[in-house]
């Protein structure tokens, strides 16, 4: 049996096909301002990576916060139970999830067989989320996905004080002006972003091990700065963006 | 003006707002204004406004003094369809008492003839002190008054009560000589009568919500407490009755009637199977509670001093009044701002366990100190035992509702 999840987020749009617990293909498009544009556009992605069609999928689930919008899908389940499925799915030993996406962040919490036992939500304001890291890499005139490796050469970390996306990126550009290096700001913001996920997972309570997914856990920089500051060694999946995806084709049936 | 038929919409000049009173802004203000829709709604209009209102806010207020005092009580619930209090409270304040002192300006048109407030927090102690600004400011007389309200720890119960029954022998008084009327025992009488029915009528519609998850609205449920305070008690008694008794199948529903228009307010827009529900904390705005019976949620009561705890003080007559009234009041289930030690979590968990509850939501408005310190302790005592909480906060107006859309509905995925 071949089932489909997709997850339709804020900024981007996974489709992931699997066949038998197996990962047949699995494809990332931009979200843009359609919901449902978005969703079909993945799907077909996919389904022509996968060589398949339409007919040959059996249950289609959606999730994300456009999951209302995809008419195709049979059943609509939130995030958070798919990213803890999928994750579970990646790694069986996993406790914490930490999702950071595009405009939210989560942190959940799972028992021995994968269930979720209880989560935490950030959806009031984009700090420490992925917008946050786009609004900054503007104001350094750098594509979000070069902040990991542009990080690499700086020596210490520049004080970023404020969370606050709109302060921040005042204090990012009164940094450039004070000529602080590139690269130290950027780890500034990583450990900015890393102090604000921080204070969730430890209302929650940290139990390792921890994973991470969500666009985020693509920028190294991020990631090592989050450990460091958890004081504990941080799984990312090789793909973390398309963990709700895959939670959603596991839960189709 | 007393013989208006009912149901008429309130004349222009009832919306008027009378010389020298500052801002009751525009009348779109009270189009949805809880009470003109109730007023509306069903016709209680009646000479509503020969009759001073006096507004209150509290669970602790006793209705029966108000009403022996020949008054009518009319509990404040908050509108944001004006931002009159921007002009007195800060933004990043309590928002439920900047919703009520919206109310309160927005509605002096309509013979509020003042509020009484309870040294109960921060919040409502500020709505005092605003509310004295406002009527000092006005020319016409408006009472303000601020009845002060003991902690019922768990300790020094025996001195607590005195003091309590002493603040409402005081604020009697003070009702007494600022209105003008007497105190009638005979009076008091009745009335203890009326509201003993009219909480045991609202108990009768929780255990239908209880034993009939999804074939009631919880949201209506809960819009019928808040009126029940702000309704002539006389009126609201046989609807109630009615309302109970339709719903139990023991009488057809009566067409065209109040009780039938209150019955469609009840009516569940969908059924709801999922997860049974408690709703702790502080009063929500209602579209959460729809927004979670839409998403199959099965809510089965309540802990909000605008909701289920209206409906539990049980006075006795008892030779002295005001004696009883205050143990009536202060043995009732606590408030989270009495800081009662475990008493409220103990009280919580039978409810949790004779309603068969599987997941509670614990419901807080911005910048509530109590709601947020409570919060926490009862996240650890119900991790102990099992049962899920869910939190989520509001600032009492219905926007994010999408955003809350994801985590309410992830709640019931898992405790599903
Ligand atoms: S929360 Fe408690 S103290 Fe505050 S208004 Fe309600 S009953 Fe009174």
């Amino acid at each position: 049996m071949i089932t489909a999840g997709i997850d339709v987020g804020s900024l981007t749009t996974e489709a992931v096909l699997l066949q038998d617990r197996e990962i047949l293909a699995y494809s990332i498009v931009k979200t843009g301002s359609r919901a449902r544009l978005a969703a079909e556009q993945a799907f077909e992605e996919v389904l022509e990576k996968a060589k398949i069609k339409f007919s040959d999928v059996s249950f289609v689930v959606a999730t994300g916060y456009g999951r209302m919008g995809v008419p195709f899908a049979s059943r609509q389940v939130t995030e958070i139970t798919c990213h803890g499925r999928g994750a579970a799915f990646l790694s069986p030993r996993v406790r914490t999830v930490i999702d950071i996406g595009g405009q939210d962040s989560k942190v959940i919490r799972l028992d021995e067989q994968g269930n979720v036992v209880d989560f935490l939500m950030n959806d009031k304001c984009a700090a420490g989320t992925g917008r946050f890291l786009e609004v900054m890499a503007q104001a350094l005139e750098l594509p979000v996905t070069a902040l990991g490796e542009a990080e690499r050469e700086a020596r210490r970390a520049a004080e970023i004080s404020s969370m606050c996306t709109v302060f921040a990126e005042s204090e990012v550009v009164s940094l450039i002006a004070q000529g602080v290096p590139r690269a130290e700001i950027i780890r500034g913001l990583h450990r900015a972003v890393a102090a604000r996920t921080t204070a969730l997972v430890s209302r929650l309570g940290l139990v390792p091990e921890v994973m991470m997914t969500g666009g985020v856990a693509k920028n190294p920089g991020v990631v090592s700065a989050l450990s460091e500051k958890l004081g504990v060694e941080i799984f990312v999946p090789p793909e973390p963006q398309i963990v709700g995806a895959l939670g959603a084709a596991l839960l189709a049936r | 003006m007393g013989h208006r038929r009912q149901g008429n919409p309130p004349p222009v000049a009832l919306i008027r707002c009378r010389q020298g009173i500052p801002i009751p802004t525009v009348p779109t203000s009270l189009k949805q204004g809880l009470l003109l829709f109730w007023v509306k709604e069903w016709g209680l209009i009646q000479g509503f406004e020969e009759k001073r209102l006096l507004g209150w806010v509290c669970s602790y207020t006793p209705e029966e003094i108000i009403l022996t005092l020949g008054l009518t009580p009319c509990r404040l619930s908050g509108t944001d369809e004006n931002q009159a209090a921007d002009d007195y409270l800060p933004a990043n304040f309590c928002p439920f008492a900047r919703a009520c002192l919206n109310e309160v300006l927005g509605m002096s048109g309509i013979s509020l003839a003042g509020v009484v407030l309870t040294t109960s927090c921060q919040g409502l102690l500020h709505l005092y002190n605003a509310l004295g600004y406002f009527s000092r400011k006005r020319e016409e007389r408006f009472f303000v008054y601020l009845l002060d309200l003991p902690r019922w720890g768990s300790v020094k119960r025996a001195a607590a009560l005195q003091e309590f029954a002493s603040s409402l022998r005081l604020f009697t008084e003070e009702l007494r000589r600022y209105f003008g009327t007497e105190w009638s025992n005979a009076l008091y009488l009745e009335n203890l009568a009326r509201l003993r029915q009219v909480r045991f009528l609202l108990r009768e519609l929780y255990r239908f919500l209880r034993e009939h998850p999804g074939r009631v609205r919880a949201a209506g449920v809960l819009e019928l407490v808040r009126a029940a305070g702000r309704l002539p008690k006389e009126e609201l008694i046989p609807l109630l009755l009615s309302a109970v008794r339709c719903l139990e199948g023991e009488i057809p529903v009566p067409s065209g009637s109040r009780a039938a228009g209150l019955l469609e307010k009840l009516r569940p827009r969908k059924p709801c199977a999922g997860p049974r529900l408690l709703l702790v904390g502080s009063p929500p705005p209602l579209s959460y509670v729809d927004l979670l019976e839409e998403l199959g949620g099965a809510v089965v009561g309540d802990d909000f001093c605008q909701g289920y705890r209206y409906c539990l003080p049980e006075i006795e007559e008892g030779p002295d009044a005001f004696l009883s009234l205050a143990r009536g009041y202060l043995e009732r289930v606590p408030c989270p701002r009495m800081l009662a030690g475990q008493e409220r979590f103990v009280y919580l968990s039978r409810l949790v366990k004779e309603w068969q509850v599987q997941g509670i939501i614990y419901h807080a408005l911005k910048f509530c100190d109590s709601s947020l310190y409570e919060y926490t302790l009862l996240r650890d005592f119900f991790s102990r035992e099992g049962i899920p909480v869910l939190y989520l906060e509001t600032d009492y107006r219905s926007g994010g509702l999408e955003q809350a859309r994801t985590r309410l509905q992830a709640f019931l995925e898992v405790t599903g």
